[in-house]
């Protein structure tokens, strides 16, 4: 008896993919770059173009970006698919994701899940909606036409 | 100070593209051998504009023209073809500002406008860093002193800096555009080599009195292949296997202005330099000089592949790595890549000798090349991994001897702040542009990264799956002619009133021995009469003088019979008489044993 309830607890949880802990983004470390001034580094300078970064930076396209990575450093295929890094990926709680943790809209995941149920791949989805399209994602719209 | 004064200031980024080089040497008319010897090399100094045409670029990291003498080699053809060569070339008496300091000017003269004579020196291998440092062989023609006129700019050092001017267009660096451009220089280099041969053949009967004609076309000849192999080099250099946003003419950039248009190609340059390998901008930050950045695709990486269409898939390196590649069929990571160059490389510069009729000894090719088409897709059809591509998307560097690898990741790339010069200084773009780069990149970098691991022995991202950056397609989506294009043979002075004809003159003027046919064709009488006229102008200075002379006699030599219209020399017939190139004679009595030079010298100058 005893065994069999092992068994059956081992299948079960098997089966509930969304239980299991999804690979995540490593930290962006930027602390070898050369400092600018407060928080800015230098990434290049040429003469007529220089290239800061700045990580204190927090705005609708820092929050695209933590989305994108939460499904790209997860995504390996055969292991975890597109679907199920962006489905396990923490859902934003307001419409600022930028104020959250790392996190993709249920919009963002609806409006996949619908292109993907037309038929479209799953790498192309994930880019047409949320990469390119990227009108599911709270702020971008307006990041691009009226900073 | 008003902005491009301000651009001119600064110092210039180097070439991304395997190395291009340019020194000051004491004698720049020294054999190559004699130069590189040199161990004190002083940069070009600007490094950018018309300073470069005054000296040789020959030195420590001229991979380019190590490349060219590689090929050289393994096509056996004999040294001499790639010897130092000196072109007298005949000016004005203006003078261009280098530096703080004004030096002649090296735009060429019509022979009957002469007021000053120039020598130049180089050596066909060594214009195989053309591209890094003049827009076309014409521009290297007129000294660099003039500026295209599409690029906003007349300042001729300001529009040859590499940085601000010359890399934002220089996607035709890039596959598949280095496809193109190759193709038009071979052929140039090979219609010019045959007329090479039929110069040869016409002069052939005269023994050595035009001996130097073929040579001097054999020479422009490998000039123009040389220009060519600058882009076939660089469609091997790993860096450069993947379609660079952009295109080669700032026009097609968006924007409503040149400077609009500008900072946009600048800032995807800089972006391309990333994906590139940013070794050449990186190492030379203050803060990184102790570090050693060897970053993908150029630097070594195991990783870094590309596929030929053949389905070869090797390890590859590019720029500043040249030194990776083997010689003498030692075993070696990049033995396959190498070996691929070698061959098409050797195969057109094969084509062009041997079209120029082997005018210096016959070839004798290296055994175990494989001959193959150098237009074909065995020579441009290569392409970086899908799994190169995203190794690209990061910055690699050594500290203390540990690896660091930065990935340029969607978050990472979010935080960047691009900042592009104004009179003030460096200040960031537009909020809207930012966001717009920013946006963009994070799709880039996700979709580098997700395709890469779908198919990582793919090539998608090497030919278009990119897609867009701040407006800028893949290099292999602009079909439009380039505006700093060579003009089409055949090379003379006879339609300056285009721009075209203007370049074509500069060149024909430049190469007017190789060319002697071309200008044969449009010398009329008038012509003739009028450097003689101007060599006898009293009011011409001691230089005037004897430039206006030496000129006239170079043309007259090339139309005059020595005797009467009654009654001439048979045996010592002008050379545009014997090229069958022109009816137009002239006659100077002289003794027997004159030489036709010294009887042009009196027809000009008695």
């Amino acid at each position: 008896m005893t065994r069999w309830l092992v068994i059956a607890v081992a299948l079960a949880s098997a089966s509930c993919d969304f239980t299991k802990k999804l690979p995540s983004p490593p930290k962006v470390d930027v602390s070898l770059l050369p400092v600018v001034e407060g928080a800015q580094r230098l990434l290049m300078d040429i003469a007529p173009a220089r290239i800061e970064v700045d990580p204190t930076t927090s705005d609708a396209i820092t929050a695209l970006g933590a989305c994108a990575d939460l499904v790209t450093y997860c995504y390996d295929p055969g292991t975890h698919s597109v679907t199920e890094c962006l489905q396990g990926a923490p859902t934003c709680k307001t419409d600022t994701p930028w104020t959250e943790d790392a996190c993709c809209p249920q919009r963002c995941k609806d409006e996949f899940d619908k292109a993907v149920k037309k038929g479209q791949g799953e790498v192309d989805a994930f880019e047409a909606v949320v990469l390119t399209d990227s009108s599911c994602f709270p702020g971008v719209a307006a990041a691009l036409e009226n900073p | 100070m008003n902005r491009a004064a301000l651009l001119a200031l600064v110092a210039a980024a180097p070439a991304l593209a395997w190395e291009s080089v340019c020194y000051r040497h004491a004698n720049p008319a020294a054999s190559v051998p004699a130069l590189l010897a040199e161990a004190d090399n002083k940069p070009c100094e600007p490094a950018a504009g018309p300073s470069t045409t005054r000296q040789r670029w020959v030195g420590p990291l001229d991979e380019h023209r190590q490349l060219w003498a590689r090929t050289h080699a393994l096509a056996g053809i004999p040294d001499s073809v790639d010897a130092t060569q000196t072109l007298t070339v005949f000016t004005s008496s203006s003078t261009v500002p280098i530096g703080k300091t004004v030096a002649p000017t090296l735009v060429p003269a019509a022979f009957e406008n002469a007021t000053r004579v120039q020598t130049r020196s180089w050596s066909p291998g060594e214009l195989s860093q053309l591209p890094d440092f003049s827009y076309a062989l014409w521009d290297w023609a007129s000294g660099n002193e003039t500026c295209p006129a599409d690029l906003g700019a007349t300042d001729p050092q300001l529009c040859h800096d590499f940085a601000s001017h010359m890399g934002p267009v220089n996607a035709n660096h890039f596959l598949p555009q280095a496809q193109r451009f190759y193709r038009d220089y071979h052929q140039l280099a090979l219609a010019r080599a045959a007329e090479c041969k039929n110069v040869g053949a016409k002069v052939a009967s005269q023994g050595t009195r035009f001996a130097e004609v073929p040579l001097a076309c054999l020479a422009e000849a490998m000039s123009l292949e040389a220009v060519g192999h600058h882009y076939l080099q660089d469609a091997w250099s790993m860096g450069h296997m993947w379609e660079r946003w952009g295109s080669s003419n700032l026009a097609d950039f968006p924007g409503d202005t040149t400077d609009d248009k500008r900072d946009r190609a600048v800032l995807v340059a800089l972006v391309s330099g990333l994906f590139h390998g940013a070794r050449g901008v990186l190492q030379l930050l203050p803060a990184w000089t102790g570090y050693d950045v060897d970053d993908a695709l150029c630097a070594p990486w195991d990783g870094v592949k590309f596929t030929t269409t053949t389905g070869v898939t090797a390890n590859g390196v590019g720029d500043d790595y040249a030194a990776s590649w083997p010689t003498g069929g030692a075993e070696s990571a990049y033995a396959a890549q190498a070996s691929l160059f070698d061959s098409c490389a050797v195969s057109g510069m094969l084509d062009v000798y041997r079209a120029a009729g082997e005018p210096g000894g016959a070839a004798t090719p290296s055994a175990g090349l494989m001959s193959v088409d150098p237009l074909g897709d065995a020579c441009f059809g290569q392409r970086a991994t899908n799994a190169s591509m995203a190794l690209a998307a990061a910055v690699n560097f050594k500290v203390a001897g540990q690896q660091v690898t930065l990935p340029l990741d969607a978050r990472f790339v979010s935080f960047m702040l691009p900042k592009v010069a104004r009179s003030g200084g460096k200040v960031p773009v537009a909020p809207k542009v930012r966001n717009e780069f920013r946006k963009d990149l994070v799709r880039i970098v996700s979709v580098a990264r997700l395709v890469a691991k779908d198919s990582p022995d793919g090539l998608q991202l090497a030919t278009g799956r990119l897609g867009t950056f701040l407006g800028a397609k893949p290099n292999g989506q602009y079909t439009s002619v380039p505006s700093t294009l060579e003009p089409a043979l055949p090379w003379n002075d006879a339609q300056l009133s285009t721009e075209p004809g203007q370049r074509a003159a500069a060149l024909a003027r430049a190469f007017h021995v190789s060319h002697a046919a071309d200008l044969c064709a449009t010398t009329t009488g008038a012509r003739l009469e009028a450097a003689k006229t101007h060599a006898r102008d009293a009011s011409l200075d001691a230089d005037g003088k004897a430039a206006a002379c030496l000129a006239c006699t170079e043309l007259a030599l090339r139309h005059l019979r020595i005797g009467t219209a009654a009654q001439w020399d048979t045996s010592k017939l002008p050379l545009c008489e014997i090229l069958g190139a022109s009816q137009e004679v002239i006659y100077q009595a002289a003794s027997a044993t004159t030489s036709p030079r010294d009887a042009a010298r009196t027809w000009c100058c008695p």
